[in-house]
């Protein structure tokens, strides 16, 4: 059982210990993603342990080859919902969901900092993750799942169940939102 | 007037660009430091996204599936059990109950007299016992008395014997313990159906 999809294997079989390895090796990049959306807390912890139920529940049933991204995709669905929930409630204020539309480029200022200082910068990760709440859940999501956990376009289309434009738009305008954020904050622009 | 291909930069730095679009993007930005810079931008963007530290969960949120059902469908074979373990508990505690009315009913009403019980428990002689049950029983009507028996006090025969109870069954015991058997298993299918 040392292959991954030997386990995998298994774990469609019905061991729950083949399963219980394969959750762990997802469990932390599965909450930080979730956690990213909602963020941390209870609501997350929440998210993330009811997708590894249904998953394993409906492991039977998985077909595809990619287990990663078929529990990023039960995850996120599900962290979603969560978000829905709470514009319902009123608990978030609605957010622009729109894929359309321009995002203006915010022009650095000369004489900031770059990247390499501003990346040695603790400070810097703490404006990064105020940048990403302020991006709309979706357009988050897909950039985390492009930036953070490197999964290919056409695989964030199948994770989100969206077209592979309307992907392409949410990661860069994502994207164009966090740099605008640090441009904002003094960032040169430099590529360091 | 040059158009700037700005909605395309992202997909160009991640190499997710349509092949048909590439080559007219690098043409441009081989002649556009904007573009180039932004790019470039772009990509240290995604450089410090991946950089940053993700949020960690504070307990482990991988749930104990060795004891959790893979699918509730797949007990509901086990309801029936629960509900024959159910009836089965009553039918025994029922069955616990008469026989043990049974058991006591049986020596009371089953044609023993007093003085047969008291021989029974060895307060008298049997054949005292048996004579104060012929009085007992002759009572409204006088007939010969009977004679004394051959065997006297202190005859071997008049030692205290024990008299067999009535054969009416199984002990109350078995069915009690059937009774508590069955109620214990339907307790437990029932809290394995709970959890599912």
């Amino acid at each position: 059982m040392s292959r991954p999809e030997d386990t995998l294997a298994a774990a469609r079989a019905g061991s729950a210990r083949a399963f219980e390895i394969l959750a762990r090796a997802e469990e932390g990049a599965l909450y930080g993603h979730v956690a990213r959306i909602l963020g941390p807390g209870a609501d997350a912890e929440d998210v993330v342990q009811d997708a590894f139920l249904s998953a394993w529940r409906a492991i039977g049933s998985f077909s595809g080859t990619s287990f990663r991204a078929w529990l990023f995709r039960i995850a996120r669905n599900r962290a979603i919902d969560v978000v829905r929930a709470r514009r319902r409630k009123g608990e978030v204020p609605l957010e622009p969901d729109s894929d359309n539309g321009n995002v203006d480029w915010a022009e650095p200022v000369a004489g900031g900092p770059d990247l390499l200082t501003l990346a040695a910068d603790q400070e810097a990760f703490a404006v990064v993750e105020r940048a990403l709440g302020n991006v709309p859940p979706q357009q988050r999501d897909a950039l985390l799942l492009r930036d953070v956990e490197g999964f290919s376009y056409e695989e964030i289309a199948l994770i989100t169940g969206s077209e592979l434009g309307t992907v392409k738009s949410r990661i860069h305008r994502a994207r164009l939102a966090v740099r605008n954020t640090l441009v904002s904050r003094g960032w040169s622009g430099s590529a360091g | 007037m040059t158009i700037h291909p700005d909605g395309e930069l992202s997909s160009y730095a991640d190499q997710g660009l349509g092949p048909d679009r590439v080559p007219a993007v690098a043409a441009h930005l081989a002649d556009c430091r904007r573009c180039a810079r932004r790019v470039e931008e772009l990509r240290a963007v995604r450089r410090l996204l991946a950089a940053a530290p993700a949020p960690r969960p504070a307990r482990s949120l991988v749930p104990r599936l060795a004891v959790a059902p893979r699918s509730p469908e797949r007990l509901v074979w086990l309801r029936p059990v629960r509900s024959l373990a159910s009836i089965g508990a009553g039918a025994f505690f029922f069955l616990f109950l008469a026989s043990a009315v049974l058991q006591s009913g049986g020596s009371l009403g089953g044609g023993t007299t007093a003085a047969e019980r008291a021989a029974a428990r060895g307060q008298l002689s049997a054949p005292a016992a048996a004579d104060k049950a012929t009085n007992a029983s002759s009572a409204a009507a006088p007939a010969v008395r009977p004679p004394p028996p051959a065997v006297g006090l202190g005859s071997p025969a008049a030692e205290p014997r024990s008299v067999p109870d009535r054969e009416v069954g199984p002990p109350p015991g078995i069915f009690a313990a059937l009774a508590v058997l069955s109620a214990a298993v339907a307790l437990t299918v029932h809290r394995r159906l709970r959890r599912s």
